[in-house]
């Protein structure tokens, strides 16, 4: 154990090691203000009613909310917008931006670094790294309040009351809390261009594997790639292929609470169960059959998007985001298409769809009541209709009002990615998910068990490599990787 | 007083003066370079050493493991893999790079083209660009459906469809070695050719009237008196091979399937990766990577040269 000070040392030191040696690009720099205006900041106050806003806050003490803001596949137009109309109705609140791709460095530079007067107090997206740790050390905010706000633009309803189903459960616990809360929900599978599928009489929704696997033979018939994704970057297939075809599997064998739970704890068998071998067979025998793109593992994720825009490719494993990132090379009349990938049989087992939480938000813990208080209310009022309807139309972001996506008058202005994704959960029944771990573990070990799967990802894709010996290795390392955390 | 003695007061006093002027001066340009160089960069490469024996995310609180991140990392594949690749560039990049920043430096010092001074400028043009442009445009250059590379051998006859340079585990990393050159050669063409130029011509002269030809000037005259140049900038581009990831990081990400992976890569994916990280690992795999830094400087200093000529 290590006091405080040492550790902050600690901490500056290996930032400045591994970061300014390495060239890593850290910056994030808000400037010398502090994070909030401290006089009263942390004061019990009992202000006048006039002087106080209908959620109890004051109107008089002035505060600067700094906000790590990553700039994604849905740009910060969306933002900019909530907070301009966020700071119009509470003026005394100041919302300093550091806005960066790179935004998950910055936060790991700053949190190494240890000094929480330079940490913002909102950000959203994770550090390298993950969560888990930070939580287990009670740096972040629990979040399970905000659920029960009332939502600012609908005060009799709770913020609860009107998310997309789901997504409450699917907000990852550690140890029993809630430390995030997304604000745009966010779903993965394969992305296609509709008028190529017509063109071809190419069946847009097969409901089970065989009915799947026969697409992709008609596909790869035609003379085009049936399924592309970066090889650069394998993870990416994950988006269509990933956890939560491992879940539909339990699903379908009667055991997916057990699985979800098993997946979480790092429980053993992780990689040689029998979900997750299924899984990556099935992947292996699309590479097989020759079913994914020629070059793949030289692409980046521009350029396999690129290849369904283009024709070169029919489909690619990406996210709901990939409208608003390519929106630049995509022709006007271009209409995305969405399917997920079925493993089960017959329509009878469901269907699970990975659901991501795109501008998950988090609060530094270290910092004063009020600023984490307006935190928690600048996170609630991104949820309103207005913004979330901003974010869907501009950003092509899937809102997390059901009140939205069930008006079909509203539901219109959405980007023709998200339509597509919410009608097919529709049509499908399917069930949302998003895969998460509640432990962390630092051994090396792991490391290397998750560079040997990501190492293969492209050679199983390509038809390569089975993946049962590759399943088996990482499985050895991973138990290292357990034994090891033991003995610490 | 007499004249004298106030003579030499004065005198005493003037050297006392230009004295402390100049402990000033070297003050002023010495102590700030050297504290920052201290703070920024000595300070925490000592710190790093005490990091690698713990396990630490940096996020909580570190544990104490002695050397087993050492013991992990020498029997951790990867390591010994993206050491491997490490040597191929460490060898490659600079000998590519002198070599041809020679011949460029020997071409503009000798050959009397009006274009000298422009082709200076187009030599040096790639040291402007950004590594990320650099990294860009060469894997544009190898991509399979529209790199010019591929197109360039089908309009000389040889077609090999859309092959993906990049994405072929047997290409990859040898693809990758003329990007690397192709952004170093500039910088070191320009100060060779500035070597060259500053060799006296009387020495040339005197060894035409003697009858030398073209190649005697070179290997007896030129090459000799920039050797000392060379000694240095094959020290910076070993050290700077051995170290440096970008390039990689934006071609291949150390793909495919690991076949161009570097240990600067991996020590920062240990240090920030999106699922995993150990800073404690990674500070571990840092100092492996320092001791051999070290050893091939020493290996420099060994065996390449150091004999200066004077003239």
């Amino acid at each position: 154990m290590f006091n405080g000070k040492r550790n902050r040392l600690m901490s500056t030191g290996a930032a400045a090691v591994l970061s300014l040696t390495m060239l890593a690009a850290c910056s994030g720099n808000n400037g010398p203000s502090p994070s909030a205006t401290p006089a009263g900041s942390d004061k019990p106050s009992a202000p006048a009613e006039a002087e106080v806003y209908e959620n109890g806050l004051s109107k008089t003490e002035k505060v600067t909310l700094k906000v790590g803001f990553f700039v994604g596949g849905y740009g910060r137009e969306w933002f900019d917008y909530a907070v301009d109309s966020f700071t119009a109705k509470y003026p005394n609140v100041k919302v300093d931006i550091t806005a960066s791709a790179d935004m998950k460095t910055i936060l790991s530079t700053k949190i190494s670094a240890g000094n929480d007067n330079d940490m913002f107090d909102l950000f959203n997206t994770e550090p390298s790294g993950g969560i888990i740790g930070l939580a287990e050390a009670g740096k972040l905010e629990p979040m399970d309040d905000i659920w029960d706000f009332p939502l600012p633009d609908v005060p009799d309803k709770k913020v609860k009351d009107l998310m997309m189903p789901g997504m409450y459960e699917s907000t990852p616990l550690i140890n029993g809390k809630r430390y995030e809360f997304t604000t745009a929900s966010s779903f993965g599978g394969l992305f296609f261009n509709k008028k190529l599928f017509e063109e071809h009489g190419w069946n847009q929704n097969p409901n089970t594997w065989e009915e799947f696997k026969a697409l992709l033979a008609d596909i790869k018939a035609d003379g085009i790639a049936p399924i592309t994704f970066p090889g650069i970057h394998p993870s990416y297939h994950n988006w269509a292929f990933g956890t939560a075809k491992n879940f539909e599997l339990a699903d379908i064998n009667g055991h997916v609470e057990e699985f979800i739970d098993n997946y979480r704890t790092y429980g053993l068998p992780q990689y040689t169960n029998p979900e997750t071998v299924e899984t990556w067979t099935r992947f292996y025998e699309l590479g097989k059959l020759g079913y994914f793109a020629e070059g793949l593992p030289a692409l980046n994720h521009t350029q396999s998007q690129m290849q369904v825009i283009q024709g070169q490719a029919a489909m690619v494993s990406t996210g709901t985001h990939v409208e608003n990132e390519m929106k630049e090379a995509t022709p006007a009349d271009f209409d995305w298409g969405y399917m997920a990938v079925p493993f089960r049989d017959n329509t009878d087992q469901k269907l699970w769809i990975r659901s991501g939480t795109s501008n998950f938000n988090y609060i530094w813990a270290a910092k004063p009541e009020l600023n984490k208080k307006w935190a928690k209310e600048l996170i609630a009022w991104l949820v309103t209709l207005d913004n979330q309807q901003f974010a869907a139309e501009k950003a092509g972001a899937l809102p997390m009002r059901k009140d939205l996506t069930d008006d079909p008058a509203k539901a219109a202005n959405l980007s023709s990615s998200a339509q597509s994704v919410l009608k097919y959960i529709a049509d499908n029944d399917a069930q949302t998910f998003k895969a998460s771990r509640s432990i962390n573990i630092s051994d090396p070990n792991l490391a290397q068990a998750e560079k040997l799967m990501n190492e293969n990802i492209a050679k199983f894709a390509m038809g390569m490599q089975d993946p049962k010996p590759i399943l088996e290795q990482a499985e050895e390392l991973l138990k290292k990787a357990l034994e090891a955390e033991k003995k610490n | 007083m007499s004249d004298s003695t106030a003579v030499k007061t004065a005198s005493k006093l003037g050297l006392d003066k230009a004295n402390t002027q100049k402990w000033i001066f070297l003050f002023i340009a010495i102590v700030p370079p050297f504290g920052g160089y201290l703070l920024f960069t000595l300070f925490p490469n000592i710190l790093s050493v005490y990091y690698a024996m713990l396990n630490w995310d940096g996020f909580t609180d570190a544990k104490f493991v002695g050397l087993s991140n050492f013991i992990t990392a020498f029997q951790d594949k990867y390591v010994w893999r993206a050491l491997t690749h490490n040597l191929i560039f460490m060898i490659t990049v600079p000998f590519f790079v002198i070599i041809i920043s020679l011949l460029l430096a020997y071409l503009i010092t000798n050959k009397t083209y009006k274009e000298n001074k422009f082709l200076k400028v187009l030599f040096f043009f790639p040291n402007v660009l950004s590594t990320v442009v650099v990294a860009l445009l060469w894997a544009f250059i190898y991509d399979g459906s529209y790199g010019l590379l591929n197109g360039l051998l089908k309009f000389i006859g040889i077609d090999i469809g859309n092959f993906y340079w990049l994405g072929n585990e047997s290409t990859a990393l040898a693809s990758i070695i003329p990007a690397w050159v192709w952004g170093g050669v500039g910088l070191y063409a320009i100060i060779f050719a500035n070597a060259m130029l500053a060799i006296p011509k009387s020495l040339y002269e005197a060894a035409i009237l003697e009858g030398a030809g073209h190649m005697t000037r070179l290997f007896k005259i030129t090459m000799p008196l920039v050797t000392p140049i060379i000694r240095v900038s094959a020290l910076f581009l070993v050290v700077g091979t051995m170290k440096g990831f970008e390039i990689i990081l934006i071609m291949t990400n150390g793909g495919p399937f690991g076949s161009t992976d570097v240990i600067g890569l991996y020590m920062f994916n240990l240090a920030f990766g999106v699922e995993y990280r150990n800073y404690g690992y990674a500070s571990a795999v840092g100092m492996i990577l320092f001791v051999i830094l070290v050893t091939a400087k020493l290996l420099i200093d060994k065996f390449v040269p150091n004999k200066g000529y004077e003239y």
